[in-house]
């Protein structure tokens, strides 16, 4: 049952993955334009990657244990490619909540040069590159490996 | 400036040190011995991502004091600085990953 749950994890996860390098590029595109801010795309942008993560993370252990070891045994470089992965998802939240917060100051006084836009917009475009080869290793590890 | 404003610039600030410093705690960990080979599960080391993310988050708020200061008194340099340090923490991070992933 629990096996059963976890693979529906991951699949929910790697779905959930792809939506969020759709999402990431979405603001990414608009910011780059003059106009009102995209304030739902933001927000989507932000959240979507925020539940991507967090359910990677809440997948992490049992895939350490049950998954990395057989993964390992059958491609080195499949592990070490979901290593990096890893390391380049923290960097995605972290940009993704960057352009977030760029974004929600974009207008306000300490906005002077419209900077700030351009800030939001970089962001959320390496955000959406990084979680680009997340997913691409994700999808490329599960295709060798399941829970 | 309102709070909310000071604590958006301290965060744009202080987020982008995070993936820096836990890239760096893998490095760390790496040459410690501990992560050294990601296939076996060292059980004094339980979850080495959350830890590094934890120590990481830790770091980072340590720059949130200095950073508030920064904000208060400068906040356009804040601004300013903010894509050049987005820019240097994705390639330090890309090029870290890469060599000690």
């Amino acid at each position: 049952m629990e096996e059963t749950w976890l693979r529906v994890g991951q699949a929910v996860h790697g779905h959930l993955g792809w939506l969020a390098v759709a999402a990431l590029v979405h603001p990414a595109l608009l910011l780059r334009r003059p106009g009102a801010v995209p304030r739902w795309a933001v927000l989507a942008a932000v959240g979507l990657t925020t539940l991507v993560v967090a359910g990677g993370a809440a997948l992490y252990p049992t895939y350490r244990t049950e998954v990395r070891p057989g993964l390992f045994a059958l491609s080195p470089a499949a592990g070490w490619w979901f290593e990096r992965k890893e390391g380049l998802a923290v960097l995605v939240l972290s940009l993704a909540w960057t352009g977030g917060v760029a974004a929600w100051l974009v207008g306000r006084p300490v906005d002077g040069r419209t900077s700030l836009r351009r800030t939001a917009a970089l962001a959320f475009t390496l955000a959406a590159v990084g979680a680009g080869v997340c997913a691409t290793a994700g999808t490329a590890v599960a295709v060798l490996a399941r829970f | 400036m309102d709070g909310r404003e000071r604590l958006a610039l301290v965060a744009l600030v202080v987020l982008p040190v995070v993936p820096l410093v836990a890239s760096f705690a893998r490095v760390w960990e790496v040459a410690s011995g501990s992560g050294a080979d990601p296939s076996l599960v060292p059980p004094f080391w339980p979850v080495p991502l959350f830890s590094r993310v934890g120590v990481a988050a830790a770091v980072a708020l340590m720059f949130a004091g200095p950073a508030w200061r920064w904000a208060s008194s400068s906040p356009g340099s804040v601004v300013a600085f903010a894509p050049r340090l987005l820019v240097f923490v994705s390639v330090a991070v890309v090029l870290q990953v890469v060599v000690a992933p």
